[in-house]
């Protein structure tokens, strides 16, 4: 295969949105593209940071996290309930499509308020996954 | 039988496909935008997941998207309505890569028929007659003008990856040729992202008649009668029937048996239409076919008492077509409408917004399909078309006037809609004769306007006077 015909179908997968290719080549040969992508870092791009108030009368910051894919989601390591303390870059769960697995990731400490996904759940676009409140 | 299908559309058509589903016990898979959560469709299916933004390429046109949704809720087939992604050979292939049937054709064939000058080498090879003009795509102006010499003006030039009238230039006369040439050009490259084009002999005031036929993968393809489809303005239809007054048994028995050449041709399945042009003379020509499922496929089945979403999705799981006839007669006559938000006294400009007031008419053989209700905001992302007013008649008279009475019956407030236009056509003397091309929109609109204005001014006066 020509290095002009492997950046094309790149450049194809990219246009498409797929994250892997296999092909077929003849009987015995077959090549699998994978496209090197960040995972979801679902937090700061889709997610608007509200004051929220406590019993205690102290405001803090709350991020909602929410799915720009579509597919089955799974906890990651472990499955989070309210309460539980998050790091940041902490892979919360996935999200499993036709064509890729996006990672859930947060992008800043806290603590879960609210879990609002069951793990094997189909997601949606825009779904509603995590409320977490902010340090 | 599926038990589960997923549905790659939206609007009427979506609905349409849900109600047969229903029947059927094939359970539901609705995909929408975010533009359309308080859709129809999205109520009516058993399930409903978001795929992206409003904008179409974000969201319809998705196929990731599309693909997760269809995998994660364990769907089986995948319909892909009309418009979108149903004429889009790649996707059509990756849907049955991923081990989902897609209800339609072979990809193979939607990417043949898409091309429209290799179709028609395609017919021209397989002896269906098409208007004269070039072989293939013409490569420059010179070869071109050569070419429409040859055929005599006028002639139209047509983009090969065209549809919807875009990258089609009429040229009268020689002297206009190269300009208008390069202008086509222009416009397939921005419109299709391929510049290429063919030339093509134009026919004055034709009458615009369509085949429908579906074929199992058995080999078995069978014809459902035509469609007369020449009430159009810039080539989008506005009112179907079957029915066509200009054809009789023996034309009927002629088209049918050409389109199923046609299909043949390219190892057809599924439902499809094949486009002629027909003459004065009742000389017919292969303009196009479309491998989908069409906006006025309901007139076909009034007529020919089945249902194309049912067949379709017979065949497509490998059943073999219930029809033993090549060629079903149509019983009675069939009429649609389109109801548009179009304002026909603005030349047909689309005026989207909320359906205020919302009441269907009914009564004996009157169907509406519509994904519209009371409180319906009708969006600008999408096409303008409401609803499709469908009645049946013993002859075409009382199908006519059961259309008329339909029409007035129709209640939509808050929008304009093209009911007024409609209801003009219906008892227009040209329309009524059965003798009309075409042309008919462009020569009678003014006409329409004038008795359109004037009866605005006297509801005025009359509210006025109250």
């Amino acid at each position: 295969m020509e290095a002009e015909q492997i950046k094309r179908i790149y450049e194809a997968m990219h246009e498409n949105g797929f994250d892997h290719i296999e092909l077929e080549l003849g009987e015995d040969h077959k090549i699998r593209m994978q496209l090197d992508r960040p995972p979801v870092v679902a937090a700061p791009a889709v997610s608007v940071p509200e004051l929220a108030e406590n019993g205690n009368g102290v405001q803090r910051t709350q991020v909602e996290i929410r799915s720009d894919k579509v597919g089955s989601f799974s906890f990651a390591d472990r499955q989070l309930k309210t309460g539980d303390r998050i790091k940041k870059g902490e892979i919360l769960g996935s999200i499993k499509g036709i064509s890729f697995q996006d990672r859930v990731k947060c992008s800043l400490d806290g603590v879960i308020a609210t879990v609002a996904v069951e793990p094997g759940s189909i997601v949606d676009y825009g779904r509603l996954l995590f409320v977490v409140n902010i340090d | 039988m599926f038990s589960k299908i997923l549905i790659a559309n939206r609007g009427e058509i979506a609905v349409r496909i849900i109600r047969t589903c229903k029947r059927m016990g094939i359970a539901t898979v609705a995909v929408y935008s975010e533009a359309d959560q308080n859709a129809l469709h999205v109520k009516m299916a058993d399930e409903a997941y978001c795929i992206g933004p409003a904008r179409p390429d974000l969201s319809y046109l998705n196929i990731p998207n599309i693909l997760s949704v269809a995998h994660a809720s364990n769907c089986e087939a995948i319909h892909p309505g009309y418009g979108f992604l149903s004429e889009n050979p790649s996707f059509a292939e990756i849907v049955e890569k991923c081990g989902f049937v897609f209800i339609g054709p072979e990809y193979r064939a939607i990417e043949r028929m898409g091309q429209k000058s290799v179709a028609r080498d395609l017919m021209i090879r397989s002896g269906v007659p098409v208007m004269p003009g070039s072989q293939g795509s013409v490569e420059t102006e010179s070869e071109a003008l050569e070419i429409a010499r040859q055929i005599g003006f006028p002639v139209l030039i047509k983009a090969t990856s065209g549809g919807g009238g875009k990258g089609m230039r009429l040229v009268e006369r020689e002297e206009d040729f190269n300009n208008l040439f390069r202008m086509a050009q222009g416009e397939a490259e921005s419109s299709f992202a391929d510049k290429r084009v063919y030339v093509e002999k134009y026919m004055r005031n034709p009458r615009h008649i369509e085949v429908q036929i579906i074929g199992d993968r058995h080999g078995k393809i069978v014809a459902l009668g035509e469609r007369e489809c020449s009430i159009q303005r810039r080539h989008q239809k506005l009112i179907e029937e079957s029915p066509s007054p200009a054809v009789s048994p023996e034309l009927r028995r002629q088209l049918a048996e050409t389109a199923i050449k046609a299909a043949k041709s390219i190892n057809y399945y599924n439902a499809g239409t094949i486009e002629f042009l027909l003459d004065s003379d009742g000389k017919f020509f292969f303009m196009e076919m479309n491998t989908r499922l069409q906006v006025e496929h309901p007139v076909t089945e009034m007529v020919c008492n089945y249902d194309l979403v049912e067949l379709q999705l017979l065949v497509a799981a490998g059943e073999h077509l219930p029809i033993e006839a090549d060629l079903v007669e149509p019983y009675g006559w069939a009429v649609e409408c389109r109801i548009n938000a179009e304002d026909p006294a603005m030349s047909f400009i689309p005026c989207p917004g909320r359906i205020e007031k919302y009441l269907v008419p009914g009564g004996p053989w009157v169907r509406v399909d519509s994904a519209a209700y009371q409180g319906y905001l009708i969006s600008s992302n999408y096409d303008s078309m409401v609803a499709k007013l469908v009645v049946w008649g013993r002859t075409r008279d009382e199908a006519l006037d059961r259309m008329s009475a339909a029409l007035r019956e129709y209640e939509i407030k808050g929008i304009e809609t093209t009911i007024p236009f409609d209801i003009y056509v219906m008892r227009h003397p040209d329309f009524r004769s059965g003798n009309f091309s075409t042309s008919f929109v462009d020569k009678h609109f003014s006409a329409f306007l004038k008795e359109h204005n004037e009866d605005k001014s006297q509801e005025k006066a009359a509210v006025a006077a109250a």
